[in-house]
């Protein structure tokens, strides 16, 4: 890879690889794939398959550099968020829904004792299933703000609402998961 | 925010995400090594390329050979073969053509 391509910003990339250099391209993929990876595995729940979304999504790019329309304030990562988020509905609504892993690991496992482990697996299978269960742009913006730690007013340009229109979603979903898992809570946490 | 709420962010940021196997960049990377890419192509640079196909290191000569051709081609032709009005080849004779006046007063 040619020196000083980690210096470019993203668009100044993004114009090289209109120009057909497979080092802009590489340049972007090992920035950027890792979090739109963490994106498209919350919608696929398996690994495979969000690696095939990303490598879809940059293949796109790839093939169609044009796509991609500079000059609107529009961040490269915003743009994208968005491509990655279609292909996945898309892949989704062609497949039958995926089941849910079986196994919810703890991030911070080792430090927890055993029935703790177990009631946050407990926790967290709920919190996947309530979650599956929201509609779609909730789950989304869930996605955004929680998963890939996209500031809200970020997470509102990816899906193209206003600020507030975002917050509301959010809200809502939450209100949805404490309602579904109330009872779980209930019993373990707040019982 | 109350503690459920607190709880519940905590929850949904520890979320685990597998991570993907190694040489997932690498692989993108080789796939689209292995694809050509598709750009649109503007109009005017379009028609740049176009006039870059037809044209011709050596004019004079190309023409020359054009020439040629058709003269060898034109050789090849019968010439008894005429078309009449309908557009269809038939046998003309060379006599009639030279010679139509002749033809009538006889």
């Amino acid at each position: 890879m040619a020196a000083g391509w980690p210096d470019k910003d993203d668009h100044e990339l993004l114009a090289l690889l209109r120009d057909g250099s497979h080092a802009a391209f590489a340049e972007l993929v090992h920035r950027h794939s890792d979090r739109f990876y963490r994106l498209a595995y919350r919608y696929m729940r398996q690994r495979e398959a969000a690696e095939d979304i990303v490598q879809d999504a940059f293949l796109k790019l790839w093939t169609h550099p044009d796509q991609w329309q500079p000059g609107h304030n529009t961040r490269f990562t915003t743009w994208f968020y968005r491509v990655v988020i279609n292909l996945c509905l898309d892949v989704q609504k062609k497949k039958s829904p995926l089941p849910l892993a079986e196994e919810f690991e703890v991030a911070d496992d080792t430090q927890a004792a055993q029935d703790d482990a177990l009631i946050e697996r407990q926790e967290h299978a709920a919190l996947e299933a309530a979650i599956a269960a929201l509609p779609e742009r909730q789950y989304t913006a869930l996605n955004l703000c929680f998963v890939n730690d996209l500031s809200n007013q970020e997470a509102a340009e990816v899906m193209g609402l206003t600020l507030k229109a975002l917050q509301s979603l959010i809200m809502r979903a939450k209100a949805a998961l404490k309602e579904q898992l109330k009872p779980v809570k209930g019993e373990q946490r707040y019982g | 925010m109350d503690d459920m709420d607190s709880t519940l962010e905590l929850l949904l940021r520890s979320r685990k995400v597998e991570p993907p196997r190694p040489g997932m960049a690498e692989r993108i990377i080789m796939a689209a090594h292995a694809t050509p890419q598709r750009v649109r192509v503007p109009f005017g640079v379009w028609l740049q390329r176009l006039c870059a196909e037809f044209y011709m290191p050596r004019p004079a000569f190309a023409f020359a050979m054009l020439l040629l051709i058709g003269f060898i081609t034109g050789l090849g032709v019968p010439v008894d073969m005429d078309t009449d009005e309908n557009g269809i080849s038939q046998p003309a004779s060379l006599q009639d053509f030279l010679y139509p006046e002749e033809d009538s007063a006889l």
